[in-house]
């Protein structure tokens, strides 16, 4: 505690990162917006999923959350959990929390929500065939090894996100700078921390 | 190829995070059996904290946990039984090889030394979370009526469980990972 007194900026994006989570989270969780939004979402996960694969098997069909392999009747359902949205909601919340302007946390959350998602299909495909192949594979790859990487995208996007504001290459770690420097990866400030650098040279 | 890299810090920490998960993940996996032993403790302090005597025992056999609670199930002739539930803490404790492969993915090494054993004790009540709500929805709310009533849980209180459990699988493994990695490399260059 007496390290986030000492960074009232560290201590807001923390408290802010996990209040937009918490939000966030009990959104999910809202039956209302499970019906309308998460659901209808995975499904489209599903038959995205389904058309990928189609391109080069032609024995998958999505129904609803779950994706079928014909031929052996083998089925995955895609349940929370595997469709990314906590992820995303990690990588919101970071998003929202850290000092920038709106367009570049439209444009992060954007760009995030590809990153997340194309690697969640690529986690679905995945553990689609590893299901078909080998069982004891297939829990350890969903169980584990999977969440770890979807997670380890979201954190490695955020900090590219971070590193491509303006300013935010100056710092190598953003909670490493005192305060005014934290403020200089703020877009408002960038322009600052530039003309500084001139002065400097 | 290291000027490459050094102009790419985080794709170098991302290639070297993902070099270091292997190794951390195998040690995880091998030695779960001790160091799934405190999540045990938490889990049996925890709930006869709240519940006495709800928990008989605690017991990690291999990589899975056993709770044995105080609720009987009738047999068929008649006479009462104890139904030991096991549950799997690797799906909830994932996050502590991805925590250590972040950690020494940082260059410069720094502050391992303390920064592992205070990540793997910092993760403890967050896994102690995971598997106590776990088995809560068990015996509360997916128990036979006859089983969950031996606890006398009101309906609002099994809604938190609910909550409790879905926060405790999907979001807090996740939020974990991410405060614990943020907060211990403040100082560090990725």
């Amino acid at each position: 505690l007496s390290i986030l007194s000492r960074h009232p900026p560290m201590l807001r994006f923390f408290l802010l990162f996990l209040s937009i989570q918490a939000v966030l989270f009990v959104l999910e969780l809202w039956q209302p917006v499970r019906e309308a939004v998460i659901i209808p979402f995975t499904a489209g996960l599903a038959a995205l999923s389904a058309w990928l694969v189609g391109l080069f098997d032609d024995g998958v069909v999505a129904s609803g959350i779950v994706l079928t392999h014909v031929p052996n009747n083998f089925a995955v359902r895609i349940e929370a959990g595997c469709n990314g949205v906590e992820a995303m909601i990690i990588l919101i919340a970071a998003i929202l929390a850290f000092p920038a302007s709106w367009k570049h946390k439209v444009m992060g959350l954007t760009l995030g929500f590809v990153a997340i998602q194309a690697l969640n299909l690529a986690r679905i495909i995945s553990l689609f065939y590893i299901g078909q192949w080998n069982y004891a594979v297939f829990e350890w790859s969903h169980l584990y090894l999977w969440q770890a990487l979807i997670l380890l995208d979201a954190l490695i996007f955020w900090l590219v996100w971070v590193r491509m504001l303006p300013g935010g290459g100056e710092g190598k770690s953003l909670f490493a700078m005192p305060e005014p420097a934290v403020a200089a990866v703020k877009v408002d400030s960038g322009k600052k921390s530039k003309k500084s650098r001139r002065r400097k040279r | 190829m290291m000027r490459f890299f050094h102009d790419r810090p985080v794709l170098a920490f991302a290639l070297r995070t993902l070099a270091w998960m292997p190794v951390t993940f195998c040690l995880w996996y091998l030695l779960a059996p001790w160091l799934n032993q405190p999540i045990a403790w938490g889990v049996y302090g925890v709930t006869n904290l709240f519940w006495p005597n709800l928990l008989r025992e605690a017991v990690v056999q291999g990589t899975n946990l056993v709770l044995l609670p105080n609720l009987t199930v009738p047999l068929t002739d008649g006479r009462l039984a104890l139904v030991p539930l096991t549950f799997n803490p690797l799906a909830y404790t994932w996050n502590l090889p991805l925590v250590f492969a972040l950690l020494l993915a940082v260059r410069p090494w720094s502050g391992l030394a303390w920064k592992l054993p205070v990540a793997y004790a910092a993760l403890i009540p967050v896994h102690v979370w995971g598997i106590l709500f776990k088995f809560l929805l068990q015996v509360t709310v997916l128990a036979h009526p006859d089983i969950s009533a031996q606890i006398g849980m009101s309906d609002s209180a099994k809604t938190i469980v609910v909550l409790g459990n879905q926060f405790g699988y999907l979001m807090l493994p996740v939020i974990s990972t991410a405060l614990l990695w943020v907060a211990m490399n403040r100082a560090a260059s990725i």
